[in-house]
């Protein structure tokens, strides 16, 4: 287990767990809430899928207001550091393998964008989501906007940006915000089971292809992102027919 | 009239048969990807059917691809660079999927009448028609990463569209085969139907969409459906 200022990594088998740990509310110092450098190192180690999740009750209560205010004295400074922020999740977003979400508690503002990031999103009968930005004047800054819309359409997505409401754990998984709601007591276990279940006996380039494929289903046209899909399998069948030609 | 040796394509009353044919388990060979590339690309297009009915010969649906052959096929075909890169692909696996591309260029509705075992390279075949009707006992899913190989016809890009993130992962990555219930409940499955209604309810089906087939009007068509099958054979009311 390694220690970073207000985030814990921990390796459970081929897991990678990173967890947000600011308790009570694990509130977000920075948007840039770890370097995407040392996670790309965390993640050298044969890690086939990672749970982002967080310290005691809580996910993310989001932003540390008074910090984001201090920072907002200098606009230069607060952009850059919401574009880290904002580049961090992108590249989470990216990662070839699994990500799991992994929920307890509160997970509003930027701790909800860090959710939305992710593959998927587990969590507890307990858990609230909320972009409360509105309250304050403002918008989720770091793709929580698109993140929400790709996920909800554009209805459900304005109705909680406008409103800055809090949903309930049943209410997120009816709108299609989290993909499984679970008793509270062992969610973490049941996420890393989920994940584990997921990714066990799998080879890491064939998790690689099949996250790349379905990146590319959202960023490529429909006959291109198929071709690339022709080309990886291809790729492993030949792997394939060497192994065999070697047995 | 064509003939071929895996498959048959009969016209009647202007609804086509597209017949997996190639017993037991109907597998999807070279041969077959072969005479499938000419139905879809040369007869099809040119014949005056209003939509077309996909179903395997006997029990099942099919068992998928050949995957000793195609592999062969793919390590054999593949031209490699000085550096032992590949520079070239085989045709013939271009072929197979431009074979499932055109179910969408005859602009008539192609439906999915599914039996017993429909996995891999068939269940992608599915997934390219616009209706997917399957009786109880069908065993559904994409396996290929269980060989250490992904769906590559289209399978993924397809079923990301159709179901959430999460599913579509498990799906792919675990690739464990599902039941006819859950493919309905994932939202894959449009309608469960009786064995012995399933042939003549995606004949209904096929008549009722291929008069004036508008994509959107998919709910409709399948509303119209279930009157001729009968409500009280409606296992599965979705929409």
């Amino acid at each position: 287990m390694s220690d970073k200022k207000n985030i814990t990594w921990e390796v459970d088998d081929s897991l990678g767990i990173l967890t947000l740990n600011n308790p009570p509310e694990n509130y977000l110092i920075n948007p840039e809430f770890v370097s995407i450098d040392q996670l790309k190192s965390w993640l050298k180690e044969n890690i086939k899928g990672l749970i982002i999740t967080g310290a005691g009750r809580h996910f993310s209560g989001g932003a540390d207001l008074n910090n984001l205010m201090e920072l907002a004295k200098n606009e230069n400074d607060l952009f850059t550091n919401l574009s880290k922020g904002n580049d961090l999740l992108n590249y989470i977003d990216d990662l070839e393998i699994p990500v799991v979400a992994a929920i307890s508690g509160v997970c509003f503002g930027g701790g909800l964008e860090i959710a939305l990031s992710c593959d998927i999103r587990i969590c507890t009968e307990r858990s609230m989501f909320a972009f409360p930005e509105i309250n304050h004047d403002l918008i989720p800054g770091i793709g929580g906007v698109a993140r929400l819309e790709r996920l909800t359409g554009k209805k459900t997505a304005m109705d909680i940006l406008f409103s800055g409401d809090t949903i309930n754990a049943r209410k997120a998984l009816e709108l299609k915000i989290v993909d499984y709601v679970i008793p509270k007591y062992g969610f973490l276990e049941f996420s890393k089971n989920y994940l584990n279940k997921l990714v066990e006996n799998r080879p890491i380039k064939v998790i690689n292809m099949l996250m790349r494929s379905l990146k590319n289903s959202r960023e490529l046209e429909f006959t291109e992102a198929v071709k690339r899909d022709v080309k990886m399998f291809c790729e492993l069948a030949i792997d394939e027919a060497k192994k065999l030609k070697n047995e | 009239m064509a003939k071929y040796k895996t498959l048959l394509w009969q016209e009647q009353k202007k609804i086509g048969h597209l017949v997996l044919n190639r017993p037991p388990a109907n597998a999807m060979t070279t041969e077959f990807f072969l005479e499938l590339n000419d139905l879809s690309t040369n007869i099809i297009p040119n014949s005056n059917v209003k939509a077309v009915i996909v179903y395997g010969d006997g029990r099942h649906f099919s068992s998928g691809a050949d995957l000793d052959e195609l592999i062969t096929t793919i390590y054999n075909h593949t031209r490699f660079d000085n550096n032992g890169n590949i520079s070239n692909y085989p045709d013939s696996i271009q072929n197979n999927l431009n074979s499932f591309l055109a179910f969408d260029k005859w602009n008539i509705p192609v439906i999915a009448a599914i039996q017993g075992v429909c996995i891999g390279a068939a269940f992608e075949l599915t997934l390219f028609c616009h209706f997917r009707l399957c009786t109880e006992n069908a065993v559904l899913g994409l396996p290929e990463s269980s060989y250490n190989l992904m769906p590559g016809i289209g399978g993924v890009q397809k079923i990301i569209k159709m179901i959430p993130k999460a599913k579509s992962l498990e799906l792919v990555i675990k690739g464990n085969n599902f039941s006819a219930a859950d493919g309905s409940d994932y939202g894959i499955i449009d309608r469960i139907i009786p064995k012995k209604k399933l042939l003549s309810a995606a004949e209904k089906l096929a008549e009722i969409a291929g008069i004036d087939y508008r994509k959107f009007n998919k709910k409709e068509y399948l509303i119209e459906m279930d009157k001729f099958v009968g409500e009280k054979n409606q296992l599965n009311d979705r929409g």
